[in-house]
């Protein structure tokens, strides 16, 4: 049993490794020509128009994004690059201890619980995200700043949920590890 | 201050053996052997009951609290 465990755990914490890279390449790749290059004037919005819908530039195209915007259009990303690179470090620590044997420890048991916060708190930021980044580009814009507009992505509230599970699960197994320790030393 | 257990005492004024103490109160030689020596954090009221009904003695002859 221990060495399927053994083989399972390294072969998600190998899948965990490879996807990190593979995000951080993308975000490298995806975020960085919109802080510091021309593609910021690209971003686009979803209007509804009579019903269809219709993208929009962002940034109007007479206005000349400034560097204050792009700086905080690159921060704003942070609270959901951030909370991201966390997770990813809580999953590749609890996979490496379960690989190593370690199951349900303090230590295993409170990555869980980290890597669930982490995975809920970059999907509010992903949720919330748009929303802020559609003022801060649009802020110099002649026709007025665009007022903020709230859509949700299935994907982000599923992860949310499925982080939300794990920060509970191991916050339940924490303390009942807790109580077994400090039940171990009564007679 | 400290809590010394006195189960050692009590254990050779009835002339009983660790061993019997706990086959009578259901719980290991070596949680008795650990009790005995004061390495424990507490002892359940159930276990404390039991060694009293065995020993016929009060906690108080069993626990002496010192400075």
């Amino acid at each position: 049993m221990n060495a399927r465990i053994k083989v399972a755990s390294t072969v998600l914490l190998a899948c965990v490794v490879f996807f990190a890279a593979y995000w951080l390449k993308n975000l490298a790749m995806t975020v960085t020509p919109y802080v510091v290059g021309a593609k910021i004037y690209e971003v686009t919005t979803v209007v509804d128009i009579d019903g269809t819908l219709h993208s929009a530039y962002v940034v109007d195209p007479r206005i000349t994004v400034s560097v204050f915007q792009r700086v905080l259009y690159g921060a704003a990303w942070m609270a959901v690059i951030i909370p991201s690179l966390i997770a990813f470090y809580f999953a590749i620590q609890l996979l490496s201890r379960i690989r190593q044997g370690d199951y349900f420890t303090l230590v295993t048991t409170r990555y869980l619980r980290n890597l669930g916060v982490a995975v809920m708190v970059a999907m509010i930021g992903d949720t919330l995200l748009p929303i802020l980044v559609r003022m801060i580009l649009s802020y110099r814009n002649i026709d007025g700043m665009l007022g903020p507009r709230y859509f949700y992505d299935a994907e982000d509230i599923s992860l949310f949920l499925a982080g939300f599970g794990f920060a509970i699960i191991g916050w339940v197994f924490h303390e009942a590890r807790k109580i077994q320790i400090e039940n171990q030393e009564f007679v | 201050m400290a809590i010394i257990v006195r189960l050692d005492v009590m254990l050779a004024l009835r002339k009983m053996k660790s061993r019997e103490l706990a086959d009578r109160i259901g719980i290991t030689e070596q949680n008795l052997s650990l009790l005995k020596s004061g390495k424990v954090k507490g002892i359940r009221f159930d276990t404390l009951s039991a060694i009293c009904r065995e020993l016929d003695c009060q906690p108080a002859d069993l626990l002496e609290y010192t400075d």
